[in-house]
């Protein structure tokens, strides 16, 4: 996943299915157990940074407690 | 320490006559004009940032401070002879090579940058030094820094393997390399001129934000 449309960010399944998603396969979403939110490919969602890691100038995030986001894009 | 060096090799030259240069490539050098030089520091370790304008050393809570920080930094630049024929594009190229990379003095990434200045010295004169008869020339300079500088605990919003559209959006400013699978998309950013790194931090601005 990208922040800012640049740096790489990573939400692992774990932390998805402690939130209450599970992994539809044949949709490729992650669905939430109620069934009312879907997360999928250009979906956008908030999370808190857990790890921060730097490997010759390149940033990527780690992060956990993910949900969707209900920012509109200006 | 290293204001005796420069007083010993009598090594300060001023802009004007560095334009009579004529050579190649440009480096890094030395970290803020308030810290001694250290000629084995890598370069990215040398970037420090001023403390005057740094806003987020005042924030009493945690949900104040922002990812984003605009801060003032003086930078020592060193340039080989060769980029003095013209000084503020070497500059300018230097400061380019620091974008969209981590630095350890900045404690974030650089994202863009504006109001870059070579610091001149009493006379109104921008100017450079040489230390130790090494061919480097070392300016300061100073300048804006948009840095962005996420944190444990913070907060941040992002996109889920954003579509090929979107990615094709960002190419207008950015050369783009993009599978045609969705899962498998990167942006490859190339060195790009100054004024199109600034549009693109502003475009990117927006999907992020911080509660």
């Amino acid at each position: 996943m990208l922040v800012l449309n640049y740096f790489n960010a990573m939400v692992g399944a774990d932390e998805l299915r402690r939130a209450g998603y599970t992994y539809d396969a044949d949709l490729q979403k992650w669905v939430a157990e109620d069934g009312s939110q879907t997360i999928a490919s250009d979906s956008r969602i908030t999370f808190d940074v857990e790890k921060v890691h730097e490997c010759d100038g390149t940033l990527s995030l780690e992060g956990v407690r993910p949900s969707l986001s209900l920012l509109v894009e200006a | 320490m290293a204001k005796r060096d420069r007083t010993e090799n009598d090594g300060r030259i001023t802009k004007k006559r560095s334009k009579k240069e004529t050579t190649t490539t440009n480096d890094f050098g030395s970290p803020s004009q308030s810290t001694p030089l250290n000629k084995s520091s890598s370069y990215r370790s040398m970037m420090m940032g001023s403390p005057s304008n740094n806003n987020n050393n005042n924030m009493p809570s945690k949900l104040k401070k922002s990812i984003f920080l605009k801060k003032k930094i003086d930078i020592d630049l060193s340039l080989l002879p060769s980029s003095l024929h013209n000084t503020d594009d070497a500059v300018q190229n230097s400061l380019n090579q620091l974008l969209m990379k981590y630095s350890d003095g900045l404690g974030g990434i650089m994202l863009a940058c504006e109001n870059v200045r070579i610091k001149t010295d009493g006379r109104g004169e921008g100017s450079g030094w040489i230390l130790n008869e090494l061919p480097w020339i070392h300016y300061t300079v100073s300048c804006d820094a948009l840095v962005f500088r996420p944190f444990i605990g913070c907060q941040v919003s992002l996109f889920c393997f954003p579509k090929n559209r979107h990615l094709l959006k960002v190419s207008l400013q950015w050369n783009v390399s993009a599978s045609k699978g969705n899962q498998s998309s990167t942006i490859i950013p190339s060195p790009p001129s100054p004024s199109s790194y600034m549009v693109s931090s502003m475009n990117v601005f927006l999907p992020i934000w911080v509660c």
